[in-house]
This record gives C-alpha cells, structure tokens and sequence, in this order.
C-alpha cells in the first residue's frame, strides 16, 4: 500500500522543473533590475555593491569600499570594544586585494600610493598612526594586533601569483576617490615600475 | 711540522670535510625536493622559539618539537582563506604520525571559546593560543593564514603563501619527502 501511495505521488522532477519555470523569471527580474538609488543616500558615497577590478600589466587590484556597518559588525564580532568600533565606523575603509600575475615580483609600497577625493590630496591612516591612537586609548592588544592583521601591509613583496589582501582606510568623506598606485617590480626592485590610476570609486554607505 | 699540529690539522681538516659532506648533503636533498605551488624557500635560520598555552591549559614550547618537522601554521578563524584552509590541515593530521611531523596550529589573538568552537566545527583537537597576537607578529607571517615547515634541527626551511590544499596528493607527497629526507 505504501509503495503504491509513493506511486501516486506526481514524480518529483517536473514538478521542480514546473516550479523552476514559474519561479527562474521572477528571480532573475528581481536581480537584474537596476537597483533604485535610494531617496536618502548622501551624495558622493557608493552603495554598497560589488569590487572595482583593475587589471594592468599583469596586476589584478581589486578595490572593495566598505560601509560602515559592515566594518562595525566585523569588529564587534571580534570583540572589540564601542569606543573603538564607533572611531572604525567614521572611517572610509576600502579593502585593497593585489593578486600578481606576472611572472617577477612586484613590491607593494604603500608609502608609494597617493589618495585624493574629488581632487584634493587626503592622507591614508597608516599602521603606525592607528598604533599609536590604540595605545593613547589603552586598547587590549589582542584587539590592537587583529586590527592590523586586517590591514593592507606597508610593504610587501608579492611573488608571482601571489594574492593578499587587507583594508586601507582614508577619510570620511564625500565624493570621487582617486588612487594613485606605484609598484617597483623585479627582485631588485630594477624592473620596469607599474603605476596604476583609478578614480571611479567612493567610500561606502550603508545601505 | 710536529706531531701534535699535524693531528690537530688532521682533525681540523676532518670536521671541514664532515661539515662541507653534510653541507652539501642537505643542500642537494634540500635543491632535489621540488616545491609545489605556493611554497618557497624561507631560510631563514633557527626557528624563533616561543612558549604558549594550548585549548587545554597545557604550556607548549615550539623546541620541545625539535628533531622531526614542524608544520607551524598561524590561523583566526575571521580569516576566509584560514577557514578554506582548515579542512585541509584536518585531514593532514590523519596523514603522519605526529612523531615524524609535529602539526602546530597557533591562533592569533583570538579568544579560547571562539578557538574552541571554531576547531571543533572542523574536527581539529587543539591550538596554541597567541592571545595577544605578538608571538604572531613577531614571526612576521606575509598574512593570514600562514605556515612554516621547520626541519629536525629547527632550522626554517619553508614558508607557504596563503593557504594550501595540503590534502593534496601533491602536498602530501612533498611532506612525505621532507620526512624522508629523499
């Protein structure tokens, strides 16, 4: 009897085709829409949406700008205290992701890199700035240490094929960030520098 | 030349020849072991040593390893590539006997719950815990996650870029070969 009950039943697969058919349209519809740009949102800041790749002279940067709920959920999660999430959550943080497809070295030297929004010159927050700010405010240092584990590192050597990733943070601020990236390349930092110019990107709002 | 300075040159030239025969030894069986993808030579001398505490309470000490391979690989569990990472390092310790390779997983200044729960999530017993991260930073991984083979002799020899699919036949091979010393 049990058998011809599970007979009866109407076969799985076009059932799930039948539902795809219906379902597959709107799903699409509803992604592919362009997204209404909300009544609210400041002007000169991003949504929060997908990276800007660059690709050049075997260089793939990827530029990732995070809102700042984003940023304050990451930390809270780690533990970190208000005090130093609601500083986080004024920042403009831009996670950096270099993957080296070439067959030398290629050095990342923030020092390098310049920053400037809607074409006045801004100072990137370096590590030994942000050091010195946690120690003033007496930060734990298991806080202090995972902060600059999610930092871009000052300097890097990045081998071929070689990909990491960190944050760089800037100022808050509205309008078009333009960066201005210098790579020496080669063991000896001899070869052929890459200079990469990027200016299609905003700090991120929330959405 | 008297006796005495002609045995001391003798045992002179005898440890130079020793020292240049195990020299050459290990740099050939060094040279003749070919590295898969993401792993580079890293010599760069003794390992740093370090004492930490494990999940369980227990004080560990990284020489205390000395005289098989180390497997030294620094992990949190917020890193994405550290977490693809895991599974892999799992079934690593299913591979060798911890008597010929010592696996030393040391998280970085992250907390003992979320250590525990995020190992027990991935089937792994144990980690040092480098609560403040300085130990961490003071073997100056390029990033998270980040690992070290050691030799016997606790000398550095390699370092792993990001992370890898170390229950990969090919991993698996290149270690066994470390082990071997072939």
């Amino acid at each position: 009897m049990a058998a011809i009950k599970r007979l009866d039943k109407p076969p799985a697969l076009p059932y799930i085709s039948r539902m795809l058919r219906i379902l597959l349209p709107i799903v699409l519809t509803l992604f592919t829409s362009s997204t209404p740009v909300s009544a609210k949102e400041p002007v000169g800041y991003a949504q929060f949406k997908f990276p800007h790749i660059i690709r050049q002279d075997g260089i793939e940067l990827e530029l990732f700008p995070r809102p700042p709920n984003q940023i304050a959920a990451f930390y809270e999660a780690r533990g970190f205290p208000p005090e130093m999430i609601d500083i986080l959550k004024q920042q403009c943080y831009i996670t950096v992701r270099i993957h080296n497809r070439r067959n030398d070295i290629v050095w990342l030297e923030l020092d390098n890199w310049s920053f400037s929004i809607d074409g006045k010159p801004v100072q990137r927050s370096d590590r030994g700035q942000w050091k010195r700010r946690w120690q003033k405010m007496g930060t734990a240092l298991n806080h202090q240490s995972t902060f600059r584990w999610s930092l871009l590192p000052e300097t890097l050597d990045y081998l071929p094929d070689e990909r990491e990733s960190g944050n760089i943070i800037l100022p808050r601020r509205p309008g078009n960030i333009s960066i201005q990236a210098s790579f020496a390349t080669g063991k000896d930092k001899q070869g052929k520098p890459i200079h990469i110019h990027y200016d299609k990107l905003q700090c991120a709002q929330n959405p | 030349m008297n006796f005495h300075l002609l045995l001391k040159t003798w045992n002179v030239r005898r440890l130079a020849v020793s020292a240049l025969l195990f020299a050459v030894t290990f740099n050939v069986v060094a040279a003749g072991i070919e590295k898969p993808h993401g792993i580079r030579d890293y010599q760069i001398g003794r390992a740093p040593d370090f004492t930490l505490n494990d999940l369980e309470g227990d004080t560990r000490k990284l020489s205390d390893f000395q005289g098989r391979w180390i497997f030294l690989h620094f992990w949190a569990s917020w890193c994405g590539p550290c977490r693809l990472e895991m599974p892999h390092i799992q079934k690593l310790t299913q591979q060798f006997d911890a008597d010929e390779l010592a696996i030393i997983l040391v998280n970085t200044a992250e907390d003992e719950d979320t250590v525990f729960s995020f190992l027990a999530e991935m089937q792994i017993e144990n980690s040092l815990l480098d609560s403040d991260g300085l130990i961490s930073e003071a073997w100056k991984p390029r990033g998270l996650p980040t690992t070290f083979l050691i030799d016997p002799q606790g000398q550095v020899q390699y370092q792993a870029i990001g992370g890898r699919e170390w229950s990969k036949p090919v991993y698996l091979q290149f270690l066994r070969r470390l082990i071997d010393g072939k």
